[in-house]
């Protein structure tokens, strides 16, 4: 009975210390909400001294990001070759440079360690209700590429004839990698395929704090007063990922900010604020 | 009931009781401990950040680090209009990182080498392209290791320092010069399996600055080489300043760096302020200058496993990272010279290489007093057996100092009979200058 006591004592102390700390966090919430809210306004207010507006349907919010590790897996790469244009011969040009020729003759694939993809199918015909975007869909789910899906998450440009290119964006857990895109060319006889997949596995994933949205703000205003460039909106910004890889085939996601302007895209890269630039 | 259903009910009543509370407790135990982690109370982000860079460096890294990077890259996105990025170490290694994959896979696909004319090379050099020099000579499989792809082929064995990947006739050539070669050959060209486009797309953002290569000139300075960059205007270069770090190292870790064991070797100075140790058969000299000698005996034939040129170069690298690397400031090391040692039929077994790593600032390189190198190394396998090394901590100044721009460095070197202007850190008794050595 005593030991019944005890821990009937023990978890009233713990009731009441779990009270106090939830309280605790409550009031952290708010006031950690409060205070960012307020250097958002204050950051805003500054880029408008500044002659930029800030457009007030921007969302600042994101989940939580890592940076990824990624790597190049030829086994599954084979396997989406074979998806896509079956039986084929593979020729190792070094380099990390593959290349794959249909047995049947039906097309021909270049995939470099980098990352960038070009591939050929012959005998091709678009057929009546033929829906380029679908096509194009139904063939980056078969090289295993994982792309933005919704509307208006393609560029398409097709004419009635079924001739024109559809451009897909590259995505990693549904987020945008701003510097991975395939661009289908239908092209009756044939259709090419070429971009950059941010490879086949990822390895490793290491969460990152990226910085809160009025650090990008000040970071940006820094990033083209150096420049010395002018801009007098920013209408979006949102968080992305960029890809970068070795010619050994190890890849690199890593957030970075997008932000949209009346004269241009600037990235920032999320966790460091540096500026990335030369992004394609 | 009976009496002993009677007995065993309050006693499975007291279990379950006790296991409700047990749970009880552990969940608000729990529960505690997330409140707190999330109130910031307890810092566990520090420890999940410890036992993450813990698992990190438990996971060995099996590739080579480049030991040595281009001082000069020109890219030429039209024919004949070029942009150099030189003399900025910034603006080298971002150039560099968006071009290196695109070397590496052009390294790595190579075949069909075959020699070509001067012109052939030139022709490259003016076209649609990009150009790196590196100052020295190195075998292009170990550019090819470094750069994570391997290469295989006649071309793996041939050494160069200028290397171009050339777009011509819808794909990608590579071309360099061959300094090294004994028969007169020294320009090459092999054909790649990189995509034409991938290339053509990292040219696209270079916009020309105005910089030729001297032959391209209308008139060349006569007898300065061929292949020296004229950039417009004066180079911008920070003031630096350098000072003896050896000091800041320390004797044991110079010490830990050759194996030689702190605790049991005896040490003794010697006039001039010279602190010598000695472990066994290894001898330490540390000189009051920041000078380091190392010697010890040289393995015998078949003693140690011989290492392959990468192999070599890592090792090398990675014992000059240890020490000179640990106490250079805003300056790093760079290998500038590799020399295998055969033997010969009288002493086979002296295979042994030479190394020579020298300081960069800033993109530029740094040339000590009396022409000194950084850090000279011998070694055998992986036993070191001879080491010379100069202490420098070099740090970058806020003001500009007075440079010769490019040309009028030409005209000098033309004046004075020729060579290669190269722009330097100079350290000298009164401070480290800038200035235009002949090569």
């Amino acid at each position: 009975m005593d030991t019944v006591k005890a821990k009937n004592f023990i978890i009233i102390v713990l009731l009441l210390m779990d009270g106090i700390l939830l309280a605790l966090f409550a009031a952290d919430s708010v006031r950690a909400g409060t205070a960012e809210s307020a250097a958002l306004t204050g950051a805003i207010e500054v880029l408008n001294e500044s002659g930029i507006s800030v457009s007030e349907s921007i969302d600042f919010s994101h989940g939580a990001m890592s940076v990824y590790s990624t790597a190049r897996d030829e086994q599954l790469e084979r396997q989406h070759v074979t998806a896509l244009m079956g039986e084929s011969e593979y020729s190792d040009q070094g380099g990390s440079i593959i290349t794959y020729s249909a047995v049947d003759g039906g097309g021909e694939a270049t995939f470099r360690g980098v990352g960038g993809i070009q591939v050929q199918l012959m005998d091709w015909s678009p057929g009546e209700d033929f829906d380029a975007e679908a096509a194009a869909r139904e063939m980056a789910a078969d090289l295993g590429i994982e792309v933005l899906t919704g509307n208006g998450t393609a560029q398409v440009n097709v004419n009635e004839n079924g001739r024109g290119t559809v451009v897909l964006f590259c995505a990693h857990e549904g987020v945008l990698i701003i510097n991975c895109r395939l661009i289908f060319t239908f092209d009756e006889p044939s259709i090419i395929i070429e971009g950059t997949r941010p490879l086949d596995t990822v390895v490793s994933g290491t969460a990152v704090d990226v910085l809160d949205a009025p650090t990008v703000l000040m970071r940006f205003l820094e990033h083209i007063r150096e420049l010395g460039q002018v801009c007098s909106q920013i209408s979006s910004a949102d968080i992305a990922y960029y890809f970068t890889a070795t010619a050994a085939g190890d890849g690199t996601l890593q957030p970075v900010w997008r932000i949209s302007t009346d004269t241009g895209t600037f990235y920032l890269n999320a966790v460091t604020g540096a500026a990335e630039e030369n992004i394609a | 009931m009976s009496r002993r259903e009677r007995t065993a009910r309050p006693g499975v009543r007291k279990s379950v009781i006790n296991a409700v509370q047990n749970l009880a407790i552990i969940l608000l135990a729990i529960l505690g401990v997330g409140l707190s982690a999330a109130s910031g109370l307890l810092p566990v982000d520090d420890l999940l950040s410890g036992l993450r860079s813990r698992a990190e460096t438990d996971e060995t890294d099996e590739g080579y680090t480049a030991a040595a990077s281009p001082f000069c890259i020109v890219i030429t996105p039209q024919d004949g209009a070029h942009c150099a990025v030189m003399y900025n170490g910034a603006e080298l290694a971002e150039t560099y990182s968006r071009f290196s994959s695109t070397l590496g896979e052009a390294l790595g696909s190579s075949r069909d080498v075959a020699a070509v004319s001067e012109n052939e090379w030139r022709s490259a050099l003016s076209g649609r392209g990009v150009y790196f020099d590196f100052y020295n000579d190195f075998l292009l499989s170990t550019y090819s290791i470094w750069l994570g792809t391997t290469m295989t082929g006649e071309a793996s064995g041939h050494t160069a320092r200028r290397i171009c990947l050339a777009l011509e006739d819808g794909e990608v050539a590579l071309y360099y010069v061959r300094a090294r070669a004994g028969d007169g050959q020294y320009y090459y060209r092999c054909a790649t399996a990189l995509p034409p486009d991938a290339l053509a797309a990292l040219l696209e953002s270079a916009m020309p600055n105005g910089a030729e290569f001297n032959f391209e000139r209308t008139e060349s300075f006569a007898g300065v080489d061929p292949y020296f960059v004229l950039t417009e205007g004066t180079p911008e270069i920070y003031s630096a300043s350098s000072y003896n770090s050896l000091p800041e190292l320390g004797e044991n870790m110079a010490m830990s760096a050759f194996g030689m064991n702190s605790y049991l070797a005896q040490n003794y100075p010697e006039a001039d302020g010279t602190v010598v140790w000695v472990d066994g058969e290894s001898t330490l000299r540390l000189g009051t200058d920041g000078s380091l000698h190392y010697s010890s005996r040289q393995p015998e034939s078949g003693e140690e496993p011989r290492l392959g040129p990468a192999a070599a170069i890592e090792f090398g690298r990675s014992i000059v990272e240890a020490t000179l690397g640990q106490v250079s400031g805003d300056a790093e090391l760079q290998l500038t010279y590799i020399w295998f040692d055969e033997g010969t039929e009288e002493e086979p077994g002296t295979e042994s290489y030479l190394l020579r790593f020298s300081y960069v600032l800033n993109g530029l390189p740094v040339e000590l007093a009396g022409g000194q190198n950084a850090a000279e190394i011998r070694f055998v396998g992986s036993t070191v057996y001879y080491a010379e090394m100069l202490f420098r901590s070099f740090t970058r100044g806020n003001s500009l100092e007075n440079v010769l721009p490019s040309e009028m460095a030409a005209a000098i070197a033309e004046s004075r009979g020729g060579g290669e202007p190269r722009l330097s850190y100079i350290e000298e008794p009164e401070g480290v200058a800038v200035n235009w050595p002949v090569k």
